[in-house]
């Protein structure tokens, strides 16, 4: 079985740029503080700049910039969600994808190599036809592959009838992928601070003064800064960040995990999801293979999760992909999403005057960043929120008109 | 009076493999078995004590051994093994009018009896929960899942374990202890 | 000591069975294992163990594997391997090897069996507990044997106590909270290049511990400095042990540099062996002791204040010299000293204790200084440490030093290694500095350090040492990089196990599944289930059988398997009480032995299951779900019983396999049941629609219902599952005379559409009201239940939601694909943004309309019926016009038969 000596090259990367943001002395106060240097916040810090000359902002992070989500990442980009305003806020991220790195200026290998999502059952074919034809009808680029089809996309697919959950179909993205989330997170954080954005590392908001309904500031480790504006960008830590500004917001924390293995010869070269036979895969440009799943079922402010969804996903990844038994798992780690009742984003403002809230974006939250962070911006800047974040108000869990994401999120919660 | 036996299919068409002297699985089939609720030593669950000529055993994981077998599965709940039609409706009669709940479960799950040397390892191929003597002696029980199989396992006797497997799940549970024996049965 | 034959990079070789496979390429003059991934640099062996950065190779022979270091490696017959330069092939071929899972509960969970582990062990067996003792080599001994001691028989008497699960080759690749341990057993690698089919090749371990002692010792770290990758180059623990134990007798002249008393140890090892140690190169400005006595006495020179700044190679990129210079602990070159020829480069760059599993439940060592190592400390209950992971690195005469090596500029920067498995070097790491990053996480994602297969485990405690150095901070203010599991890399089919191929989920079937396949049914997989989808008959396509079932159902009689419903036993004088609450219908008029059809609503208001519940007794209901729902409403009554109705008196107990259902259909059923129960009456007057009565079928006692999910005349027949297979058999040659049909999932689904009956999960995704399904019927005005607070929500209760309506193609032939969507024809009745106004969720060929029809969800659908709609398909416009949601027997006559 051995075969002739081969060294083999792979692929690699460009580097950094020599500079990437200064370390700037924490003033007393700002016009806009964004709490959480994430993507998500550092995204609207740029835009905030960029769109509307609003420089004079601070983004606080209590832990290592982008040390979150955009520190290990599945990073699948798409926007075929299935509701209107989900198709709304998604596509509009994909279309500025589409520009970004020429735009920040920053390399991200923003790479449209396809996503796919198979269907396994007659139920599932249903409701992923749905899905399809609901991006038909909102102009989102998207095509239904056969099995033989699906296979042509990605030979190692296994299509064949007899395992446990056959493949019977599946939806197509074209132009969702994938792109590297620290140099997307960087991208974003450098070119803000070249437009004067001060990002302040090492400092925890431990308190939001509130006079008469109206922000004024943060207490932090490093003293109390006053500010205009307040946006919250924290993520799994929403919750505790609206408990000190006196109010609720229904979201749940829990951990997702996401693992990567060694090194490999390029086998995938789209992203390929299944909900059924849960895991979602991609093979990034140096050749590792990239994997995700289901959150763990529990909330938990740990970052670290259970095993046994690591093995699930490893054995579904096996039936799909059997070229994959013979891959290690190097690397798993665990994050925390927050999640709300319908598995979609809590956008916009708050019972405090002056106090902005991004959170719930769950398991879905890297492919959002560029949209997330124009439309939060906007909203920031013109305190209302913008066309395409009305329906992701903490209003909607009084009306009841929720945005029912949970299915085609793809991701279990 | 009809033999009904004769028109009753197990699960498992009794099949069965390997052999006591490294490991055996084999269907018992068609054993009788009552989902018994009642609020624990409340007058009415003496009332059934006395039927069944056992004390139900109050902590979950435990069994006792009368007219039937009981086996602890929750704070209020039994299962009572080998309780027979009869010997249910004597309990119905003695209790009747009272706050209680018997429902016959006998085809809900199928039984698999695993005995022999190897029983407990291959066991602890596909059981998280602890099967050592200091955890699980004889006539403990418990229920969790087993290989994704709802299942409920009770020790009868030194190297011989009944797993009660849900029914429509018994032929995967069944594969894969078959499996698991695979390195262990001569 | 068995002679075997291996080959590596397509030649053949000879080695002993058993030595690892570095030490056998090392016997045979190969010291170049591989290529570095992008500089093309040849690179050798540099460690002991897992450690190992550098010589990792592709298995060929046996299961295939790889990336697998060949320090891990041991040499069987027929072994065959090559050589990586950092990414791995993936054979297209299966892998059938034997993958499984095991689980171990024990008192106390010991892992690394070095000394310090053996004796943690003999400790721990003496008391009456379950002890697990594990270790990642071949053998026990660790650090003690690879320095060629024996370890005290009595020590090794505790490998033979009753109460010790002992376990070589054996890495624990996780700790998890609570003393949950996995670890990978590798089992038949080392007995013979083939795997055998029956036992299996790796076994997983889940081990819940109540105490871990963690005894994983410590590996040493190498040196950072131009061409510090050179094969030839060893951390000297490595290069003494392949020497002096495994006896490596290929290399001549040797340099050792050092910043602890371990590399005069080492240095003598090599010095026993007949090597020519040329220069202990010691960074320390002084060292005293025994050791240093005995290394003067073996004529060696020892040069103070000094490091290997640089090396030469030879003509096959392998070490032939060192350059040595005064340098000072913050990596400046001061001066030149002198070149020595060697060809082999033993490096004593500090310990690391190998701390990674405490890390993965949050520990965070602690540096210290005087050890110049990372070291646990603040361990949890039920966690502790031994040994040099402990911090006992052994008492030496002199501390180490704090230095990683030096930090040259320009060129030489470019080849000074920090990442060997990454070509990461000491120019990248004043890159990331200089771009204004001092965090070590964004440090390590700048420069890629400590991303690769080896996970930074030689390289982790060097970057942060020189880091230290470079920016003039203390290493314990910088912290470690954060460790995750696996400690080494695992096969993604050793975590998968048994869960391969059939036994990857369960399939769940009902009594009667053996004939469905005899049939020879397609099935439908309905969640775990295998549903038969449709009976085919002489090569039948999928419409063909359905048209024809079908027609069977509506004129004939026909049977189907409804056994998978979810079946709950609901009793106590609570019950009915409970159940008005859970439905959005009035459970409790619900007279003995009648079945009512009930829907119930999340706290939203939304639908989320539906079924016949049917009265038992006074205080006996049996409720029956969705087959997908079962579990899901099993979960939300035992919910609202326990936490918030415990004063309710109700008990719930799962009977979906107790009960086995066959469903006969058609206006000749009842015929058939007269048949099938001779002693019943079956007479419309006796036995009328939704009632129950008991009779024995077939001989056997069933409860029969008249409940219809077609429309027609049916009788649900309801056995005990052991009898399940029998009615059916009874059923099938019983219905002979009347044509007696078989049919499936997707029968059952046009039929019910023809009738306009939701189907919960299809009409329905969580976000419609039971009043958009055009059911305010069930909506029940005089009393409580879950939802109704929400249906006053504003947009629970707004005008122009989507309702439930039925479409009409204007072509009667074209099948509208069910999932697409629709648009008002006269598109300036837009609704809310978007052009369309609706969905279809259900659409068949119907043989009893002879032509298609849909069910669909359409805003403010009710008002719409009548209007003409566009379903926009790829290659056409499909006109449907709007109607009822019921295309057949719309009174409802053809129920009674």
């Amino acid at each position: 079985m051995s075969g002739p000596l081969t060294r083999r090259r792979t692929a690699e990367l460009p580097e950094h740029p020599d500079f990437l943001w200064r370390k700037p002395q924490l003033k007393k106060s700002y016009d806009v503080i964004i709490i959480g240097a994430g993507g998500h916040g550092l995204a609207t810090a740029y835009y905030l700049a960029k769109n509307f000359g609003i420089t004079n902002v601070a983004v606080l992070e209590k832990g290592w910039l982008a040390g979150g989500n955009m520190a290990r990442n599945t990073t699948i980009i798409r926007s075929n969600y299935l509701w209107d305003e989900s198709a709304g806020i998604y596509e509009h991220s994909l279309k500025l994808w589409e520009n970004l790195e020429e735009e920040v200026g920053y390399e991200m290998f923003f790479s449209q190599r396809g996503v796919m999502t198979l269907a396994h059952s007659v139920g599932d074919v249903r409701g992923k036809q749905r899905n399809f034809y609901a991006n038909k009808v909102n102009s989102i680029d998207t095509e239904w592959l056969t099995p033989e089809e699906a296979k042509k996309v990605a030979p190692i697919l296994n299509i064949s009838d007899t395992i446990r959950y056959p493949i019977m179909g599946a939806t197509y993205q074209a132009r969702g992928g994938i792109a590297k989330h620290d140099w997307v997170a960087w991208g974003y954080a450098k070119a803000a601070d070249d437009m004067g954005v001060d990002l302040i590392q090492g400092c925890e908001v431990t308190g939001i003064k509130v006079d008469n309904g109206k922000v004024q500031g943060v207490e932090t480790n490093l003293g109390f800064i006053a500010a205009n504006k307040v946006a919250l960008a924290a993520a799994g830590h929403t919750s505790t960040l609206t408990q000190m500004a006196g109010f609720r917001v229904p979201l749940q924390s829990r951990t997702l995990q996401a693992l990567v293995s060694e090194l490999l010869e390029q086998v995938l070269d789209t992203v390929i999801m299944s909900g059924a036979v849960h895991v979602y895969v991609s093979q990034a440009h140096k050749g590792e293979l990239v994997m995700g799943a289901g959150t763990d079922a529990f909330n938990s402010y740990t970052q670290r999760g259970g095993v046994h969804v690591i093995e699930h996903q490893l054995a579904a990844a096996c039936e799909l992909f059997p070229i994959f038994s013979r891959a290690h798992l190097l690397r798993t780690w665990g994050g925390v999403v927050d999640i709300a009742p319908d598995a979609s984003p809590i956008l916009g403002l708050t019972p405090v005057e002056n106090l902005y809230i991004n959170s719930g974006w769950g398991t879905g939250g890297f492919k959002a960043t560029p949209g997330s962070g124009w439309v939060y911006a906007d909203t920031i800047a013109n305190n209302a929120p913008h066309a395409l974040a009305k329906n992701y108000s903490l209003k909607r869990f009084t009306t009841g008109h929720l945005i029912d994401e949970h299915g085609a999120a793809g991701v279990a919660h | 009076m009809v033999n009904l036996s004769q028109f009753k299919v197990s699960p498992l068409k009794g099949q069965s493999f390997g052999n006591l002297e490294t490991v055996s699985i084999k269907e018992i089939a068609f054993v009788e078995s009552c989902d018994l609720r009642v609020e624990p030593n409340s007058p009415v669950a003496k009332k059934v004590e006395k039927v069944l000529a056992l004390n139900l055993p109050q902590l979950v994981g435990g069994s006792a051994k009368g007219k039937v077998t009981a086996l602890t599965l929750g704070p209020d709940w039994w299962l009572l093994v080998d309780a027979n039609a009869s010997l249910v409706e004597e309990i119905r009669q003695s209790t009747m009018g009272e706050f209680i709940s018997l429902v016959d479960v006998s085809a809900q799950r199928t039984c698999l009896e695993v005995s022999g040397e190897f029983a407990k390892t291959v066991l602890q191929h596909a059981w998280e929960q602890d099967l050592d003597e200091v955890a699980f002696g004889i006539n403990a029980c418990s229920q969790g899942l087993m290989a994704r199989c709802p299942t409920i396992i009770h020790r009868t006797d030194e190297k011989t374990y009944r797993l009660y497997v849900r029914s429509s799940f018994a032929e995967h549970l069944y594969k894969f202890l078959v499996d698991a024996a695979t390195e262990y049965v001569k | 000591m068995t002679k075997v034959n291996f080959e590596f990079d397509s030649k053949m070789y000879s080695g002993t069975k058993g030595e690892p496979l570095v030490v056998a390429l090392l016997k045979n003059g190969i010291k170049t294992v591989t290529d570095s991934t992008y500089l093309s640099r040849p690179r050798g062996v540099m460690a002991l163990g897992a450690e190992e950065p550098c010589a990792l190779v592709q298995i060929d022979s046996g299961s295939g594997e790889p990336m697998v270091p060949a320090t891990q490696v041991e040499l069987v017959e027929g072994l065959a391997a090559r050589g990586l330069a950092g990414i791995g092939d993936l054979p297209n071929v299966s892998d059938d090897a034997r993958y499984d899972k095991a689980n171990r509960h024990v008192e106390v969970l010991i892992i690394g069996s070095g000394v310090a582990g053996l004796k943690a062990a003999q400790i721990a067996v003496s008391k009456n507990q379950r002890v697990m003792l594990i270790d990642d080599a071949p053998r026990v001994g660790g650090y003690f044997v690879a320095k060629n001691n024996e370890i005290d028989p009595e020590l090794l008497a505790v490998l033979d106590s009753p109460n010790l699960l002992h376990l070589q080759r054996t890495t624990a690749i996780g700790l998890y909270d609570q003393g949950y341990v996995v670890a990978i057993e590798r089992r038949t690698d080392h007995l013979s290049a083939n795997y055998d089919p029956k036992v299996a090749r790796i076994r997983t371990w889940h081990i819940r511990a109540k105490e871990i002692i963690l005894a994983t010792g410590a590996f040493q770290r190498f040196l950072v400095f131009p061409n510090n990758d050179r094969p030839g180059i060893m951390l000297s623990h490595a290069a003494a042990t392949y020497i002096d134990k495994y006896q490596v007798q290929i290399f001549k002249k040797a340099v050792v540099v050092t910043v602890d008393d371990q590399g005069y140890e080492d240095a003598l090892r090599l010095h026993k062996n007949s090597i020519q140690v040329q220069a202990i190169v010691d960074v320390r400005s002084n060292a005293v002791g025994a050791l240093v006595d005995e290394v003067k006495k073996a004529g060696i020179e020892i040069i103070f204040d000094a490091s290997v700044t640089n090396t030469q190679a030879d003509e096959k990129g392998e070490l032939a010299q060192v350059a040595i210079s005064k340098v000072d602990l913050t990596g400046k070159v001061l001066s030149a000293v002198k070149e020595i020829s060697c060809d082999l480069l033993a490096v004593s760059g500090g310990w690391t204790p190998t701390v990674h599993l405490a890390t993965f439940i949050g520990v965070k060592p602690k540096w210290v200084k005087e050890k110049a190592a990372f070291v646990l400390q603040d361990l949890p209950k039920g966690l502790s440490a031994v040994g040099s992971v402990a911090g006992d690195l052994g008492e030496t005469e002199n501390t180490p030093a704090s230095f990683f090596g030096v930090l040259p500029e320009g060129e030489l920067a470019t080849v000074s290694f920090i990442d060997l498995q990454r070509d990461a070097t000491v120019r990248d790491l004043k890159r990331a500095t200089g771009a204004g990053l001092t965090s070590i996480e964004h440090i390590k994602r700048y420069t890629t350090i400590g991303t690769s297969h080896d996970q930074g485990k030689t390289s982790g405690t060097t970057t942060i040492g020189l880091l230290s150095q470079l920016i003039s901070k203390e290493l314990e203010e910088i912290g470690t990089l954060n460790f995750r599991p696996p400690y080494i890399p695992v096969l993604f089919s050793a975590l998968a196990g048994r869960d391969r191929g059939e036994l990857s989920d369960p399939i769940r079937t009902t009594p009667i599944h053996a004939w469905h396949l005899d049939a020879k049914a397609p099935f439908e997989d309905v969640g775990q289930w295998k549903r038969p989808w449709y009976f085919p008959q002489n090569k039948e396509e999928l419409h063909q059988a359905v048209a024809r079932e079908c027609k069977a159902a509506r004129e004939g009689v026909a049977v189907m398997d409804a056994s998978t419903l979810g079946k709950i036993d609901i009793q106590g004088p609570d019950a009915a009480e409970f159940l008005d609450r859970i439905y959005t219908n009035m459970f409790s008029t619900l007279k003995i032995n009648h079945s009512r059809y009930g829907l119930m609503c999340g706290v939203d208001g939304m639908v989320f299951d539906d079924g016949v519940t049917t009265r038992l007794g006074e205080n006996h209901f049996l409720m029956t779900t969705t087959t997908g729902g079962a579990a899901k409403v099993l979960d939300w009554l035992e919910e609202w019983l326990q936490t918030e109705w415990p004063e309710l008196k109700v008990y719930c107990s799962s009977v979906t396999e107790h009960w086995s259902t066959v469903a006969i259909v058609g206006p000749k059923s009842r015929a058939l049941m007269k048949k099938l129960a001779p002693d019943l009456d079956v007479s419309n007057e006796n036995f009328g629609f939704m009632t129950n009565q008991y009779a024995a079928v077939a001989q056997v006692p069933a409860r029969i219902a008249r409940i219809s999910f077609s429309g027609e005349l049916a009788y649900e027949i309801n056995v005990e599952g052991f009898f399940g297979l029998h009615i059916w058999n009874a059923v099938m040659d019983a219905g002979k005379e009347f044509g007696i049909t078989p049919y499936g999932t997707e029968t059952m689904h046009v039929l019910r559409a023809e009738k306009g009956f939701v189907i919960v999960g299809q009409e329905t995704d969580g976000t419609q009201t039971p009043q958009d399904l055009g059911m305010d019927w069930i909506v029940s005005k005089k009393k409580e239940f879950i939802g109704k607070r929400s249906f006053i929500r504003s947009d629970t209760s707004r005008d122009g939601r989507h309702q439930l309506v039925g479409l009409l193609p204007k072509d009667k032939l074209k099948l509208l694909p069910e999932g697409s969507y629709l648009v008002a024809k006269d598109s300036k009745q837009a609704i809310a943004d978007s052009n369309h106004i609706g969905y279809i969720t259900s659409s068949y060929h119907s043989a009893a309309l002879s032509q298609t029809f849909a069910l669909a969800l359409v805003a403010d659908g009710r008002n719409r019926v009548g209007q003409n709609a566009i379903v926009p398909l790829f290659d056409e416009q499909v006109e449907v016009v709007i109607t009822e949601p019921i295309f057949y027997d719309k009174e409802n006559t053809r129920r009674d038969g």
